[in-house]
């Protein structure tokens, strides 16, 4: 046969692709090693993005079990940590036996062609350009088959990835899992992906964690996988058999249980980049093209999502419509925050290797920077802040105070693209402090009436908008990160402190270095705004008394006063501003915290006087 | 003469530490700040910076001590700052001799503590003229570089030596230049001296460094167990990259021993590598290199165009020393 697309393995990613193809009339060679039904090391779990991208394949493969979310459990006590609970859509459990068959089998209904036990040895390569692959069956008949099309689904451990002419980015960017199913398990109502963790070896914790997913009927998924450059299966399994003793000692859902069936193991390639996943003639897909998620190595839905935009790309440049590189863009803007992160997290982790050592430690602590990690791979994108015009000056106050929050943004994002998307998600966060250079410019706005966007006025607010990040992130580090020198443990405190503290210090070298640019009458105006903030914390951080003032009121007084005496206005006039933007901003959401600021400041006694105080400017 | 220019660093440290007492009193915050006066600090930096506006005294200029020792207690407290966040990170149990103040008041107040002193420091210098400001920016920025570079660079044995002199000259360093820098301009020392002022401060600053690390070697003396941190945090200094880098058996073995596998380093394992660093003569080649840095240090002072005491200047060379290891082979060269 001549096919259009030869798809090398037929997991979900290349099942996908091939469905997707077979069903448009193309001619699909579908090529898988094993015979099916065969199993495969997974967790089983489908995120409702994998759900949703599942269902828009059309291939109606019923969901064995709906599940809410994901909860974090200590491993050592069973003990629950958190919930995250998807909101609206649920994910579900599908073992991979079932979910691998029907789809082979529903790429084969539409049309293409399934050749299992056959194996692809080598691709064949003519001038830098994919032709084909040469083929062994499993009664050892050698072919050779061209296509214009060939695509690599062959998952973490295929051969061909590895010599395919892509750029090399795939280093030993990999977490290693293994996995055993359980039966009689009895199962509550909640369903839910647990994980757990610290899971340790020689006592010392690992970065990864233990799962429990709930399976069909009676059957449970129990599994542990952590990061490392390199497997070390006999540590897997002792990993693996130390979580069921575990799970089988004080989990009454497990009282009963019994394994089916022996450990099932496997790498799962991550750091994959869309640039590298094509080459003439030629598109990685799913794990083969390392795109499971760095955070927690989920991929079947990027492995469904990226076969049907193979299957796509493929399709129109066999229509000679569009080209076949495009599908590395395709992959980069399906979801371009993912893209921009995914690939250096794993980075990330292999240079800060020795001081994160629990992935389930950190997902489980509520703190600021593990919210933004977290939030960093599920989160749908936050919507920008949006402020209404408010009074005469409105307009003129939000589009100033938006180019300042901006370019704070792009001063944090030149270092790291990690650690601008870390500022990025804690600017949303719904916990943390909102926006203070609109406050600043308000203040302003009391006192003068000159124009609010002068250089070293937006210096100064973004001097302020870094400020406001950095003392989040540092008033948000508990005092749980442990005894120190004698504890080995890297737990999610300490964790949450290391990231938070270098973070928070790079903040304030930038912010002191765009206060060193101001002119010299303008400076203390900023450096005093930074240290009013960070001396009130200080101040009352020894004392047992509950708070004085939150740390929002502590940033709004600072960006009020500063407002002010950018202004020229006397320290009462100023301290008075201050006062009013602290009790504005308990306000529940920004266009109020703006509204009754501006009402406060002006029924202060001096509001009468305020022009003669300082109108100049 | 010479005795009165060490007298006037001394005057003015103590007169600097009065200052920053009643400061933080005023403020309600020396309970967080307690390090600063005790006994174990060594001022090193705004004896640097005092030092460089006394050699502009001593050359006839009119110096404003007061915006010396706002300049010089600045340093001192960025200094401080990055310490308290430092001993989080890297988990130590002692500061000077104490309790690090993440142990005596938790992680929080540490952390806060930390911004608040690099905060003040900020405003401190927000009062200096200019350049001084501006320079402070970046040089706050190359720091916080540093630190981030370092924290990369974890677990890396095979990290290039000239990799790691540039992080540390950032990390270390650059705080260094800055206070000869704010000294020497606050004194009024003309800008090819400052420039010299400023390599030596440099050398002197990773020199400082290169012997700090060696002191991380330095074993307990009742139980000769391995005291240090940077060889579990795997943190590998000069004499683990010097080791490493050799093409013999030994740095096989020692690459081996290094190698990330996801477990800390064994107490057995850290003797080995002892024995292997001492064996193959690599803490005395780090001990050269940082005496090399002294020299360069010690060497970049004959520069100084104006006729002077240098005796303020060799003193800090004086603080710059290395650590007593002699089973290690370091008395060969110190």
């Amino acid at each position: 046969m001549n096919p259009d697309v030869i798809v090398v393995g037929a997991g979900p990613s290349g099942s996908s692709t091939a469905l997707l193809l077979a069903r448009s009339g193309a001619r699909v060679l579908l090529v898988e090693r094993s015979r099916f039904p065969r199993d495969k090391a997974c967790g089983d779990g489908l995120t409702p993005r994998g759900l949703a991208a599942l269902a828009r394949l059309g291939a109606s493969i019923p969901c064995q079990r709906q599940i809410g979310g994901v909860l974090v459990r200590d491993s050592k006590s069973v003990g629950l940590k958190a919930l995250l609970s998807w909101q609206g859509a649920p994910g579900g459990s599908i073992p991979r036996v079932d979910l691998d068959a029907q789809l082979a089998s529903a790429a084969s209904n539409a049309g293409a062609i399934l050749r299992d036990r056959t194996t692809a040895r080598s691709l064949i390569v003519e001038d830098g350009q994919v032709r084909g692959v040469s083929l062994r069956s499993h009664s050892g008949l050698l072919e050779t088959v061209r296509a214009p099309v060939t695509i690599i689904a062959e998952g973490s451990v295929g051969a061909l990835a590895r010599h395919a002419p892509v750029a090399p980015v795939r280093g030993r960017q990999a977490m290693f899992a293994v996995r055993r199913y359980y039966e009689q398990v009895r199962w509550d109502d909640s369903s839910l992906f647990e994980i757990y963790g610290p899971i340790e070896a020689e006592g010392f914790p690992l970065l990864g964690y233990a799962w429990v997913f709930p399976s069909s009927g009676d059957r449970a998924n129990v599994g542990v996988g952590y990061f490392a450059e390199y497997a070390q299966p006999k540590l897997l399994r002792n990993l693996l058999s130390n979580f069921e003793a575990i799970l089988c000692r004080s989990d009454p859902r497990f009282a009963v249980a019994r394994p089916a069936g022996r450990p099932l193991g496997a790498p799962i390639q991550i750091g994959g980049r869309s640039a590298s996943s094509q080459a003439p003639g030629l598109l990685l897909v799913g794990d083969a093209a390392g795109l499971p998620n760095p955070f927690w190595g989920e991929g079947l839905s990027h492995a469904l999502e990226s076969g049907a935009l193979a299957g796509q790309v493929a399709l129109k440049f066999l229509g000679g419509a569009s080209p076949l590189s495009s599908y590395g863009e395709a992959l980069a803007t399906r979801d371009p925050t993912y893209e921009r992160i995914a690939p250096s997290l794993p980075a990330f982790y292999r240079t800060a290797r020795q001081r994160i050592r629990s992935l389930a430690a950190l997902l489980s602590l509520d703190r600021p920077i593990t919210r933004a990690v977290f939030a960093l791979v599920n989160a749908e994108p936050s919507p920008p802040l949006r402020l209404a015009p408010i009074g005469a000056r409105g307009a003129e106050i939000a589009a100033a105070a938006h180019a300042a929050e901006q370019r704070a943004q792009r001063i944090a994002e030149r270092d790291r693209p990690f650690l601008g998307e870390i500022l990025r998600q804690l600017r949303s966060d719904p916990r943390a402090p909102g926006p203070v250079a609109p406050l600043f410019l308000a203040a302003q706005a009391e006192i003068s009436e000159a124009p609010l966007g002068s250089p070293a006025s937006q210096r100064i607010a973004v001097s302020l908008e870094l400020t406001r990040i950095a003392a989040f992130l540092v008033d948000g580090l508990d005092v749980d990160s442990q005894a120190p020198g004698a504890d080995r443990c890297r737990g999610g405190g300490w964790l949450a402190a290391t990231l938070g503290l270098s973070l928070a210090d790079r903040l304030l070298a930038r912010c002191f270095a765009t206060v060193g640019r101001l002119p010299e009458s303008k400076r203390e105006i900023a450096a005093d705004a930074a240290l009013e903030i960070f001396e009130g914390l200080a101040s009352e951080s020894g004392s047992a008394a509950p708070s004085e003032r939150s740390l929002s009121e502590r940033l709004a007084a600072a960006a009020a006063r500063a407002g002010a005496r950018f202004c020229g206005a006397t320290e009462d006039r100023a301290a008075e501003l201050a006062h009013a933007a602290a009790m504005a901003s308990a306000e529940a959401n920004f266009d109020r915290i703006l509204a009754r600021f501006r009402v406060l400041a002006r029924t202060s006694p001096h509001s009468l006087g305020r022009r003669s105080a300082g109108g100049n400017a | 003469m010479s005795t009165e220019a060490s007298r006037l660093v001394n005057n003015q440290i103590e007169h600097l530490q009065e200052d920053a007492r009643s400061y933080f009193e005023r403020s309600d915050t020396a309970h967080l700040h307690s390090l600063l006066f005790s006994a174990g600090g060594k001022f090193l930096r705004p004896r640097l910076a005092i030092a460089c506006s006394g050699y502009g005294e001593a050359q006839g200029r009119r110096v404003e001590w007061e915006l010396v020792r706002r300049a010089a207690l600045a340093i001192e407290l960025a200094h401080m700052g990055t310490l308290y966040h430092d001993d989080i990170v890297d988990r130590s149990a002692t500061r000077r001799g104490v309790p690090a103040v993440h142990c005596r008041l938790g992680t929080r107040a540490a952390a806060i503590g930390g911004a608040h002193l690099l905060a003040r420091a900020n405003a401190l210098v927000a009062r200096l003229p200019d350049p001084l400001p501006r320079r402070w920016g970046i040089a706050s920025s190359r720091i916080a570089d540093g630190q981030l570079r370092e924290i990369e660079q974890v677990g890396s044995f095979d990290l290039a030596v000239d990799s790691y002199l540039s992080i540390a000259r950032r990390k270390t360093a650059t705080l260094f230049e800055l206070a000869a820098f704010f000294g020497g301009f606050l004194g009024g020392v003309p800008a090819t001296d400052l420039a010299v002022l400023g390599r030596f401060a440099g050398h002197l600053g990773l020199a400082f460094q290169l012997f700090d690390d060696l002191h991380d070697f330095v074993s307990e003396p009742a139980t000769h167990r391995y005291a240090g941190s940077d060889l579990r945090e795997r943190v590998y200094t000069l004499p683990v990259l010097y080791g490493c880098a050799r093409s013999d058996p030994a740095g096989a073995r020692l690459r081996q021993l290094l190698r990330d596998d996801g477990r800390p380093v064994r107490e057995d394992e850290i003797n080995i590598i002892l024995d292997l660093l001492a064996s193959t003569g690599a803490f005395a080649a780090a001990a050269r290199r940082a005496s090399e840095e002294r020299d360069l240090a010690r060497v970049s002072l004959l520069r100084l165009r104006g006729v002077t005491e240098r005796e303020s200047f060799e003193r800090l060379l004086d603080l710059v020393a290395p650590p007593r290891i002699p089973d290690r082979g370091l008395e060969k060269v110190t």
